[in-house]
């Protein structure tokens, strides 16, 4: 079920809210638990009951080898034995239904083979139960995660706000806050602040991603033919779907886990105000970058063991943040460029480079937006032919109606004429694109609404607003693009 | 500063507004999807329903009423269902897919059979629904949108076309011009699934109508280097297999079959020479005629050589119906002119093909494509 569909707005939701409240006004503790785990698996089934027991499966293993983690002393083999054997596990159900086609491919490809194909259906939201379970079984491991029943790790899993697409929660920020007495009872000003955070994220998501949404599909669809104008709204079109698509779902979720009286850690700060690479990450999916740091950087020593270690241990992290995002190439290659760019960014802070503000924000904002192509792009040759769009190997074209003023760049091989046929263009794409900038450099984000609002009537006619207005466009129900990761 | 309650009441009571959008939508009905409510002053007079063409079908299609069926593209959807009742003594639904591949002919014509008892099938049958180039997912995202209902025959909603912005601006509209006493003019589909041009109707009678303008304007839609409906043209064995299957499956369920090539006007028919089409033409026919004999109305002839006769390049007026029926159903006492439709069988293909290459003339396409006339 997505969050911006009827059903879920208007059946699931309240349904669900107002039962869960019900049955904790009547003191029924733990049916109210057992509910909201049925409501969560129920949310999850909607799309394909079939993937339901794969994450029940993963579930009870994780919650099984976590208890026997916790224990002083095991049977048979070590604690830390059983660590990793968990942990592979978890990596091969991840592997097996995520990456099974594209080693085959590559197998065939090298040795030149011809396995046939799994073409397994990846059951949604893998990739960011088994990292949150992955979490949870190192925290057992250092026993910190002792004494929890088997409800709260399901409740803890599979809580429906962040169960899909993130934030990849820990178990410490979450449970105690279930275990909470007083987050049993409606608490109405969280439920003002989760209703107006909800109603920004789907505006978010309806108004703003699905708009560009339209136009990066059309573009990457005619990469070949771009030329630079139609290259360069093509890639900032889909940077901007990426971050208002996303960060809409974030605020959307942290929106309907406030209504529970949870809150959930932010995902984005700005992202595109970053004015470096490092700065980037500490903006953009932060809990993913947060997993990232603990469970793979550090562990393969961080910062511990000189520069030459460090850069590997970088370039590393960020292949593997690439891939977990989608099995293929240009993913490996997205997170080759941004380990590749934080090793860069090491280096010239170490030098003590500096740069102008405006210069270092270009500089960062631009690589972002490139690496985004190869992030998009189906195919290698897809990402080079919007590049070179971009970089104008295919020419400018512009409006007609400069042709006699600008006649003079006719010669360097403009042309004045379908100068954004390729993409369907509207002039409306430009202001659209000037609005996107706007909104990601000089508005405040989602956590800082949350932290600033105030229970006023601008506050209530703009949430409303939203909502209304984004209830009302949503004819096309579309999917969130993290879904796919 | 407001009470956390009030602020959540106030919220609510804002949020209510939807459905009471919704309700308003389903009752002026602007696009007449539903026509539940009609109120003379209020909402008689409506926008166009062609915007929604699938929904709009398939909704009519659920009630089982018809027999017969009219398929193919928007050249038979300009052609009146009402004609081929006199030939069938059916109740005929044209079940036009506008500028469609053979595929959503075929997905169409088997949600057509789950929902009624069809004995007549009348198909016909464009060069275009074989560009291989044009696909569900990349050129109808309408019907890609409703692909899994329709393929699984499912009765389709339209209860989220009224949760909508763009729907309630035109309950807006509509209210507005019915309460003005101004008339909507805009091309529809009648109930019985006729595409009626009502804005060309309309100039016409108001002598505003001009023949050329709107001929540019569909040379425009079919080769413009965007989207056009040839761009890339691209012969798709798979979209044949597909019609081939409609054939299959009318014989084994008895459906009596006619299947036409609808006539063009002469210069869309040159056009396919200069636009390097003509063999990729020749080979549709070809392949067409291993499947089933068809009639032919394309070429010269007495039809196609009158502008009079068409609203634009592509689509005929509605009174050719009867004509193109005639034919079709050999009505010996129609008065056809003798040009005017080849029956093609595997016998006389290679004859006919001849002929019609021999009627080919010189056309300068790229300046009918200035679109700047167009416009």
């Amino acid at each position: 079920m997505l969050f911006n569909s009827y059903e879920f707005i208007f059946i699931f939701l309240p349904i669900t809210f107002l039962i869960y409240f019900y049955l904790n006004y009547k003191n029924f503790i733990q049916l109210s638990k057992y509910f909201l785990l049925f409501s969560s698996l129920f949310f999850y089934s909607w799309w394909n009951i079939a993937y339901l027991p794969i994450m029940l499966s993963s579930i009870l293993f994780n919650y099984i080898m976590g208890t026997i983690l916790t224990r002083e002393n095991t049977l048979f083999f070590k604690r830390r034995t059983i660590l990793i054997f968990s942990i592979v596990i978890n990596i091969l159900l991840l592997g097996y239904f995520k990456y099974s086609d594209f080693f085959l491919e590559n197998i065939n490809f090298a040795f030149n083979t011809n396995i046939g194909l799994l073409h397994l259906a990846l059951p949604l939201a893998i990739s960011f139960f088994t990292f949150q379970q992955i979490a949870y079984l190192v925290s057992s491991y250092r026993q910190e995660t002792r004494g929890y029943k088997f409800i709260d790790y399901s409740v803890f899993v599979t809580f429906f706000p962040q169960l899909i697409a993130g934030p990849i929660v820990h178990h410490k920020e979450m449970l105690p806050q279930f275990e909470d007495k007083n987050n049993r009872l409606l608490n109405y000003k969280n439920i003002a602040l989760g209703l107006f955070m909800f109603s920004i994220g789907l505006f978010k998501k309806v108004i703003i991603a699905d708009t560009f949404s339209g136009w990066a599909t059309i573009g990457f669809d005619k990469a070949e033919y771009l030329n630079f104008l139609e290259a360069w709204i093509t890639s900032l079109s889909y940077t901007f779907q990426l971050y208002f698509d996303f960060s809409g779902y974030t605020d959307m979720a942290i929106g309907l886990a406030l209504l529970f009286n949870i809150v959930l850690p932010i995902n984005f700060n700005s992202p595109y105000k970053a004015v470096s690479i490092q700065d980037f990450w500490r903006r953009w999916h932060i809990t993913l970058s947060r997993f990232l740091r603990d469970h793979i950087y550090i562990p393969l020593g961080g910062n511990r063991d000189g520069n030459f270690r460090m850069y590997t241990n970088l370039m590393i992290t960020f292949i593997l943040g690439g891939i977990w995002h989608g099995a293929g190439w240009t993913f490996v290659l997205w997170g080759f460029l941004h380990g590749a760019a934080l090793v860069t960014h090491r280096i010239w802070k170490q030098i003590g480079g500096n740069l102008p503000t405006w210069l270092a924000w270009f500089i960062t904002f631009n690589f972002i937006n490139i690496s985004w192509v190869f992030f998009r792009a189906t195919e290698w040759s897809s990402a080079i032919k919007v590049l070179s769009g971009m970089a104008g190997f295919n020419g400018l074209a512009l409006p007609t109606a400069f042709a006699t003023k600008l006649a003079f760049l006719a010669p360097y091989g403009v042309t004045f004429n379908e100068w954004l046929n390729n993409i369907d263009g509207k002039i409306i794409m430009f202001p659209w694109i000037l609005v996107g900038f706007i909104i990601v450099l000089f508005f405040r984000n989602s956590s800082e609404m949350l932290n600033n609002f105030k229970l006023n009537y601008f506050s209530l006619i703009w949430a409303s607003i939203a909502f209304l207005v984004s209830v009302l466009s949503l004819n096309k129900v579309s999917e969130f693009l993290y879904f796919n990761f | 500063m407001i009470s956390e309650k009030k602020w959540i009441k106030l919220w609510i009571v804002m949020t209510i507004l939807v459905p009471i959008i919704a309700l308003l939508n389903y009752f002026i009905d602007p696009n007449g999807m539903n026509n539940k409510v009609i109120i003379d002053g209020i909402n008689s007079s409506k926008k166009t329903n062609t915007g929604y063409s699938y929904r709009f079908k398939t909704n009519r299609l659920v009630d089982g009423k018809f027999d017969t069926l009219m398929l193919g593209t928007s050249r038979i959807g300009v052609m009146d269902p009402t004609v081929v009742d006199t030939y069938t003594n059916g109740n005929t639904f044209n079940l036009e897919a506008p500028a469609s591949i053979t595929e959503m002919h075929y997905k169409l014509f088997k949600y057509a059979l789950k929902y009624n008892n069809i004995k007549n099938v009348v198909y016909g049958i464009d060069f275009m629904a074989f560009n291989g180039s044009r696909t569900l997912e990349k050129t109808f995202s309408q019907f890609n949108g409703l692909n899994n209902k329709i393929a699984n025959g499912e009765k389709i909603s339209n209860y989220d076309l009224y949760f909508n912005l763009d729907t309630t601006k035109s309950s807006f509209y509509v209210l507005y011009k019915n309460l003005t006493n101004q008339k909507i003019v805009a091309e529809k589909f009648l109930q019985n699934g006729m595409r009626v041009f009502n804005q060309y109707i309309d100039s016409l009678e108001k002598g505003t109508y001009s023949y050329d303008k709107r001929m540019e304007f569909t040379f425009h839609e079919y080769y413009n280097n965007f989207n056009g409906i040839y761009k890339n043209y691209n012969y798709s064995e798979e979209y044949l297999k597909y019609f081939s299957k409609i054939i299959q499956e009318c014989k084994e369920n008895n459906i009596k079959v006619w299947v036409y090539i609808p006539p063009m006007y002469n210069l869309h028919f040159d056009s396919l020479k200069s636009a390097g089409y003509y063999d990729e033409f020749e080979k549709f026919k070809r392949e067409l005629v291993k499947i089933t004999n068809y009639i032919d109305f394309t070429g010269h002839n007495t039809i196609t050589n009158n502008s009079d006769n068409f609203w634009d390049s592509a689509h005929l007026r509605v009174k050719m119906t009867k004509l193109i029926m005639a034919r079709i159903f050999n009505d010996k006492s129609a008065d056809i002119p003798q040009d005017f439709g080849v029956l093609v069988t595997p016998e006389n293909i290679e004859t006919h093909l001849k002929n019609l290459r021999g009627q080919v003339k010189k056309f300068d396409l790229e300046k009918m494509l200035n679109y700047q006339n167009a416009l």
